[in-house]
Parts: structure tokens; C-alpha cells; sequence
């Protein structure tokens, strides 16, 4: 038998957001910081610009994140690391740039999908993702721009990359 | 196969005192339509059929059930109308779920004579028609379920004045027109499903009040315009405390 009494109120917020496959335009509003109980937000298949918003990273409950196939630009942050639970990160068909930055060791480790293909990032894929590939995490699919004769980003294939695609604005089929 | 009639006499007989008949779910040997003898069981507050495989209509001599609070026909192969006139007579009730069957039909203005309905389940089926504005004089309407149906014409705005709806889902339909601004007056609302409709128009601010909504699902429509950044406010201090002390 257990007493359990608690004054305290419960925070409620909201945990699935799902507003892909429209027309909507423009930047996606920074304004998650307070969702903490947001697990699964999907705004692909808009037509958003702007940034990928950080205080979505600030969402400690966050476990898929599907920004796919919007017009987004700047580089990824380097919060993106930060969520525990992440499990789904979708960031491809963008118009993103600069390097994947590179994650401490502990992090990400329930992600299992890393999508970042058909964008214009660069640089080579940090090891402490590939090392998420096999027994250092969960890491079942990672794609990018690692295909052709001149990689967009240098990714081992199979062994980091298990996809590659020739980015550059090449239309994904 | 048992027969229903059977059942149904069985537990009633030989004094009519049972205020609750609930047929075992998944029985496949439980095939065949709703006999009439139902009318028998004057007391019955809760006729529960769910997940089973009763088909035909609703018997008409349901009407007489004029105790009834729950009528679950859910999963079976029910046919004809979704809500028979039958159905409509039965002002006890609170909850009507007769969701995935084959029933056709539209939803009548006679709706609002459900008075004290909290669960309408509808989803599942292939009702036509629109929605009726008459819905929101049902004003103690928590869950509304009318996804995956062949419903048209608009979300009615007058949905906004039921002050406790909680869950409303009218996902897989072809609804079309703007999703009102006035839907987002109902504060209760905790789950708002409308994805894959024709919805169009923008998201209305007024969504930032629904400081409770925990499920917004607008996917597949043809909304445009921008994110509203009121969607942060989602998550402001609920007015529900921690629990009650608890032995």
C-alpha cells in the first residue's frame, strides 16, 4: 500500500505533432523548448525554409524527428546530439550545408535512422557516427551524398554509409 | 453455430433482472443477426456485442431498450444505416460505438436528440453525407470517431462549443474547406485527428489556446501558410494536479 500525494501540476504538452504532406511555407517557429513531452513531430513534405529550429533538441522526449523534403538551409547544430531517446532523424531533401559535426561518446545511442541524403553537405562523415554502425549503437541506416565519381561527402560504404546518393541537387526518384 | 436469440434468452430468463449483456468477443461461433426477442430485456443498460461477427441491421425493437447507456456493436459485419431512427429513440444513451462494420447511411439532424451521448463511434465504415451542425447540441460529447468513412462538405465550426469534447478524429474522410477557428475554442480537446482530408486555408492561431491538445495529427491535407508559433504554447501548465492521496 503506497501513499503517493503531489501538489505539483502534471505538464501537459503536446507529444505527437504532425503536419507533413501540405503546403505550408516559411520557418518552422523555434518555439518547442516547452514541449517536453514531444516524442514524434513530422513537418516533411512542406514547403518550410529557414533553419532546422534548435529548441526542437531542447525537447528531451523527442524520439523521431522527420524534417524531410522542405527547403531548409544553414547546417545541422551541433544539438542535434543531445536528445536522449532519439531514435528517427530525417533531415534529407533539403537544401542543408557544411559538415555532419561529430558527437560525443554516449550520444544517440538509441538512433537507428540517420537520413541526411540529397542535400549539399560536405566533409566527411565523423567517425563517432560511424561508430554508432555496428556495436557502438543502434545505427541501422545512414545515408548521404556519398555516391559518384566525386562524393559530396566522404562516407565508407558499406560500413559507415550503408546507401549512398549522388546529391547536388539531384532529384531523389 | 450458437444463435443469439439463445444467448440472449439465456440470461435473461426466467426473470429479466440482468442490466448487462455481454457476449464474449472474438467468438466465431457466435454468427447471425440480432433477434427481436432484444426487446425482452426492458432493464438492459449495457448491451455490449464487440468483436464478433453479428450481421444485418439493428433490430428495430431496440428502440425499447429505453435504459440502455451503452450500445457496442463495434467489429462486426453489421449493414444497412449507421444510426437506424431506432437508435435515435434510445435518449439514455452515452455512448453508441458501432465502429468498423459495413454500415452505410448519413448522419441525421436527429443527432442532437442523444442528448447525453459522450461516445459517438462511427469510424470504419461507409457513412456518407457531412456532418451535421446539429452534433454540437450534443454538448456532452468527449469522444468523437468518424475517421475512414466516405463523409463531405466542411468541419463545422459550431464542434467548437462543446466545452469537454476530448478527442475528435475525422481522419480518412473527404472533408474540405478551411479547418474553423472556432474548432479551437473547445479547450478540453486533447486529440485532433483530421489528416488526410481536403483540408485547406491556414492553420488558425487560436490553436495555441488548446493548452491541452497532446495529439495533432494535419498531415495530408492542403494547408498552407505558415506554422503558427502558438503551437509552443501547447504545453503550458495543465490545470490537473498530480493525483489525489491514493491508499
Amino acid at each position: 500500500m503506497s501513499h503517493q500525494h503531489s501538489s505539483a501540476p502534471i505538464l501537459v504538452s503536446t507529444e505527437n505533432l504532425v503536419v507533413s504532406n501540405n503546403f505550408l511555407a516559411k520557418q518552422i517557429p523555434d518555439v518547442f523548448q516547452n514541449l517536453n513531452r514531444l516524442n514524434y513531430m513530422d513537418v516533411s513534405n512542406n514547403l518550410f525554409t529557414g533553419t532546422i529550429p534548435l529548441s526542437i533538441f531542447q525537447t528531451r522526449s523527442i524520439r523521431i524527428l522527420y524534417f524531410s523534403n522542405n527547403t531548409l538551409s544553414g547546417t545541422i547544430p551541433t544539438e542535434y546530439s543531445q536528445p536522449l531517446f532519439l531514435t528517427n532523424l530525417f533531415l534529407d531533401g533539403n537544401v542543408l550545408t557544411g559538415t555532419v559535426p561529430g558527437i560525443a561518446s554516449g550520444q544517440l545511442q538509441q538512433l537507428t535512422e540517420l537520413l541526411l541524403e540529397f542535400n549539399f553537405l560536405n566533409g566527411t562523415m565523423p567517425s563517432s557516427i560511424c561508430s554508432l554502425r555496428g556495436g557502438g549503437g543502434m545505427l541501422a541506416a545512414l545515408f548521404s551524398d556519398c555516391g559518384g565519381s566525386s562524393p559530396q561527402i566522404f562516407c565508407e560504404y558499406p560500413s559507415c554509409c550503408n546507401r549512398c546518393f549522388e546529391g547536388g541537387g539531384v532529384t531523389k526518384a | 453455430m450458437t444463435s443469439l436469440a439463445f444467448i440472449i434468452k439465456l440470461d435473461c430468463s426466467p426473470v429479466c433482472s440482468v442490466n448487462r449483456f455481454r457476449l464474449p468477443t472474438a467468438n466465431n461461433n457466435l454468427i447471425g443477426s440480432l433477434p427481436n426477442e432484444i426487446k425482452a430485456i426492458e432493464l438492459l443498460e449495457r448491451l455490449e456485442l464487440y468483436a464478433n461477427t453479428v450481421t444485418g441491421t439493428l433490430p428495430t425493437t431496440i428502440s425499447a431498450l429505453s435504459n440502455l447507456i451503452l450500445l457496442d456493436v463495434e467489429q462486426n459485419l453489421l449493414t444497412g444505416v449507421a444510426i437506424p431512427s431506432q437508435v435515435y429513440n434510445l435518449t439514455s444513451l452515452l455512448a453508441y460505438r458501432a465502429s468498423n462494420n459495413i454500415l452505410t447511411g448519413t448522419i441525421g439532424s436527429d443527432i442532437q436528440r442523444l442528448a447525453l451521448i459522450q461516445q459517438l463511434w462511427l469510424s470504419t465504415n461507409e457513412i456518407r453525407g457531412s456532418i451535421p451542425t446539429q452534433l454540437a447540441a450534443c454538448s456532452d460529447l468527449e469522444y468523437l470517431f468518424l475517421y475512414e468513412n466516405l463523409i463531405v462538405g466542411t468541419l463545422p465550426s459550431e464542434l467548437g462549443s462543446l466545452e469537454i469534447l476530448n478527442d475528435l478524429r475525422v481522419y480518412n474522410n473527404t472533408l474540405q474547406n478551411t479547418i474553423p477557428s472556432e474548432l479551437f475554442q473547445a479547450s478540453n480537446l486533447q486529440s485532433l485527428r483530421v489528416q488526410f482530408n481536403f483540408f485547406s486555408g491556414t492553420i488558425p492561431t487560436e490553436i495555441g489556446a488548446l493548452t491541452s491538445l497532446t495529439d495533432l495529427q494535419i498531415d495530408s491535407n492542403a494547408l498552407s501558410g505558415a506554422l503558427p508559433s502558438e503551437i509552443g504554447n501547447l504545453s503550458l501548465l495543465g490545470k490537473h494536479s498530480a493525483g489525489k492521496l491514493t491508499e
